[in-house]
């Protein structure tokens, strides 16, 4: 006969999960502060530095130069027309660097990085000899080691709440990639008026693993720690367009009061008040047995359209790789405002924008 | 809420968050995964808990739409039934004669019995936290009470009475 009562009949918390919860409270502790009460000064733009600084590692072979060309990959995530290919290039939104290193029989190039005020993107292209063969569990121990002026940006308080992400790029339709040859991006976003004009990026990526990365138990295929070095020219501040006009967000009528945007990405501003009823209702209103996952702010305020003034509707797929990432929500209790920023799947043409689709919930907003 | 209280807060409910999940998912690993998005989830969004005394129930519901998230994208992948019986199947059975007979509940009374009985949640919270009627959650226990009796008394066993820790023979 069994002796037992609720309490103790439920099972202990396992090891496996209780390592895994430790894990996320570390992680949410070394994370930024999110609820953003203090702005950073926008930084004075700094003196351009031409050249990328070099690494110079024993066993490593570099080449470096300013070999730009769109690779594939970026066109496939960006779609750019040939105007956009040239302006965006001009503009200092995409950059080629062309450094390369070899370590134990894997070759990785820093292909182009793509920036603006808010995002910083790198295509690495990772060439292996014979011995190494590579699949969609290629990965690296650790691939999203990032430092600004020499500043890991775990430790930068001023970029605000941020996020990065890393991993293949498997966009269709590129016809190079191979078990020998395979394209690796990283992406890190960040929310808080940070000027990354004239700052030098460093970017590691240390031993190759296949079947995942640490945490995933991948095993290292090749070691290494690979380092780029490269300093941004000039990049273009955001467009703030005053938009200050109500949308139907799902029936929620919110006011945007602006509008910030760049050929890659944009940031909505939103009357905090009437932005709130959807947190609190998203928060009240919980279905247990629906099959509508609900639609958070970030969800109902989705671009999946733009109109420029001529009337052409450009529509984004996000469906086969678009966009280079960017992204999150932040909210300013004190200046009453908002802010939900995401990136465009396709670089759009600023200048000639007129209004924004929000799919989800079926509406334009003229924003010009 | 400060970060360090949520912290706090999160460390005390943990097992109540692994038995929430393990509710609805069963698998461990499945669980682990839904209350990590939980944690991470509800650490962006802590502004919107306005009242720290809600915050068993606010984390509660974020977490059993994560874990019916979890259901969802799994349902496109294989039947929830072959999901089910996959997970039951890759757990060890190391759990007793009640939590076995609870997991072998329907779903929607598992969540029930696991809040109510093992985590102690009031009624009036659990409806909260699954927008239904006091009145549906009172006759869901009740049905619930009745399929756990049936399998219980199978094997011999008690089905004890909530807080008390006292036992109650079934009749």
């Amino acid at each position: 006969m069994s002796d037992h009562n609720w309490k103790n009949a439920a099972p202990e918390v396992p090891e496996e999960f209780h390592m895994k919860f430790e894990e996320t409270l570390k992680q949410i502790e070394r994370q930024k502060i999110i609820h953003h009460k203090k702005k950073s000064p926008k930084m004075m733009i700094r003196i351009l530095i031409a050249a990328a600084i070099l690494c110079s590692l024993a066993v490593t072979t570099i080449v470096a130069g300013e070999l730009f060309q769109w690779n594939d990959v970026l066109k496939k995530r960006l779609n750019p027309s040939k105007e956009q290919q040239e302006s965006l290039a001009d503009q200092g939104y995409i950059k080629g660097i062309g450094q390369s290193q070899t370590q134990n029989g894997v070759t990785i190039t820093l292909v182009n990085t793509v920036q603006d005020q808010k995002l910083l993107y790198a295509l690495f292209k990772i060439e292996t000899d014979d011995s190494i063969s590579m699949d969609y569990t290629t990965s690296f121990e650790d691939g999203l080691n990032i430092k600004i002026d020499g500043t890991s940006t775990y430790d930068m308080d001023e970029l605000g709440s941020s996020g990065a992400g890393a991993g293949l790029a498997y966009p269709e339709g590129i016809p190079d990639i191979s078990p020998h040859l395979q394209y690796y991006e990283v992406s890190f976003s960040y929310s808080n008026d940070y000027d990354l004009s004239g700052k030098t990026v460093q970017m590691e990526l240390k031993n190759l693993t296949q079947g995942g990365d640490k945490t995933e138990d991948g095993e290292v295929v090749a070691e290494g720690v690979w380092k780029f070095e490269w300093t941004l020219d000039e990049i273009r501040s955001m467009t703030k367009l005053d938009v200050n006009r109500k949308c139907d967000f799902g029936g929620y009528e919110i006011t945007v009061e602006a509008m910030e945007i760049s050929p890659l990405q944009y940031t909505l501003y939103l009357d905090y008040e009437e932005a709130m009823k959807v947190y609190e209702d998203e928060r009240n209103r919980f279905e247990y047995n629906g099959d509508d996952p609900g639609m958070d702010l970030t969800g109902r305020t989705h671009i999946d359209q733009v109109r420029y003034e001529d009337g052409t509707v450009v529509k984004m797929d996000y469906e086969f790789g678009g966009g280079i990432g960017g992204g999150g929500e932040s909210w300013d209790e004190e200046n009453k405002t908002v802010k939900i920023s995401g990136g465009f799947a396709q670089a759009i043409d600023v200048e000639r924008l007129e209004a924004v689709h929000f799919g989800n919930v079926d509406s334009w907003l003229t924003v010009k | 809420m400060t970060r360090d209280v949520f912290i706090r807060e999160i460390r005390q409910s943990e097992s109540m968050l692994y038995h929430v999940a393990k509710s609805i998912l069963k698998n461990d690993s499945d669980c682990a995964d839904a209350v990590q998005e939980t944690l991470l989830k509800a650490y962006e969004k802590l502004h919107t808990l306005k009242q720290d005394q809600f915050f068993r129930t606010w984390i509660t519901r974020i977490l059993i739409n994560e874990c019916n998230g979890v259901l969802r994208k799994r349902k496109c992948v294989i039947s929830y039934e072959e999901y089910m019986e996959n997970a039951g199947a890759s757990e060890p059975k190391k759990y007793t004669h009640l939590y076995m007979a609870i997991l072998n509940l329907p779903e929607e009374l598992r969540i029930l019995v696991t809040l109510y009985y093992i985590e102690g949640f009031s009624q009036k919270e659990i409806a909260e936290i699954l927008h239904m009627q006091e009145g549906t959650i009172k006759s869901r226990l009740s049905r619930a009470r009745a399929l756990l009796k049936e399998q219980l008394t199978e094997e011999g066993s008690y089905l004890p009475v909530k807080a008390t820790g006292a036992k109650m023979q079934l009749r």
